[in-house]
């Protein structure tokens, strides 16, 4: 029987404090990486999912040339994560100039979807679908992204 | 015409390039959103005038820009800048320094968030990424 890792391993209510943080994002790697087996479908499918938490992880303890996530926006972050639906494609992360994180889904250089979670609740977006943008703000999202921008999410993803 | 030599109007069809000085704002393909997102309380986008400069001439850049290393670079032309109603203006000195200006400005943070956002990922659809690192 496969073994499974359980939500809270890899990221969710995970505490770390700072000096630790880059070994521990080097174990979680690895660990991953050693239970990502094409036979093991329930942790593949899981796999994305546990590398952006690490990169979300690495945004907030490992400072990238002076920039770093704040923590309130690193542990919104990994809570949207973890609340995202299995069939919604993991984003890309990465740090705005504030220490707010990106979220970005990125099919194609026409079609991109990206998202601000800053730590407020709110959901500052924008998409561009070809030649046409829309924009807008999502307001007191506690449980993760809503489903009228998981929707807008899909239409962009590859099918 | 400007201490570098290259004249005060930007033209439409100059190269400008947009320093990415930390790993998250590039993938390996192209940069990502926050690459030409400006800080909330910034009205303007630094950038240099960028004619197809060699790697080290646009490490020697950053550091008469006194910035960090600069590990890649998104480049767009001026009028992709000027498509979306943005403005590139000269901003000299440094030499080469330009600027990005007419970020849109709203008292709702969030909300200036989602119209810059909407800015940056059309400069991001159409950025050039190139890797110095």
């Amino acid at each position: 029987m496969p073994e499974t890792i359980p939500v809270n391993y890899i990221g969710c209510g995970f505490s770390l404090s700072d000096n630790s943080a880059s070994y521990v994002g080097e174990q979680m790697r690895n660990t991953i990486s050693k239970f990502d087996r094409p036979d093991d479908s329930s942790i593949t499918l899981q796999s994305p999912k546990a590398q952006v938490l690490a990169d979300i992880n690495d945004l907030h303890y490992c400072e990238d040339a002076g920039l770093r996530a704040t923590r309130k926006a690193f542990l919104e972050a990994r809570e949207v994560i973890c609340r995202l639906p299995s069939d919604i494609p993991v984003p890309e992360v990465s740090t705005e100039p504030d220490g707010a994180i990106s979220f970005d889904w990125m099919p194609s250089k026409r079609r991109i979807f990206s998202l601000t979670v800053s730590g407020n609740r709110n959901f500052p977006w924008a998409m561009l679908d070809g030649s046409n943008t829309s924009r807008g703000v999502e307001r007191n999202c506690w449980y993760g992204i809503p489903p009228n921008l998981l929707l807008k999410i899909k239409e962009i993803s590859p099918k | 015409m400007l201490a570098s030599g290259l004249p005060e109007a930007v033209a439409d069809d100059e190269p400008i390039l947009r320093m990415l000085h930390e790993t998250s704002k590039f993938s390996s393909t192209a940069p990502r959103v926050p690459a030409f997102m400006p800080g909330d309380a910034d009205i303007e986008l630094s950038t240099a005038r960028h004619p197809g400069m060699p790697p080290e001439e646009v490490h020697a850049l950053a550091e008469v820009f006194k910035v960090r290393p600069v590990k890649a670079g998104a480049v767009v032309l001026a009028h992709d800048i000027r498509r979306i109603q943005l403005e590139i203006l000269a901003d000299e000195e440094p030499q080469r320094h330009a600027i990005i200006v007419g970020w849109p400005q709203h008292a709702d943070m969030d909300e200036q968030r989602s119209i810059r956002k909407s800015f940056a990922l059309q400069l991001v659809s159409v950025a050039k990424l190139i890797k110095y690192i």
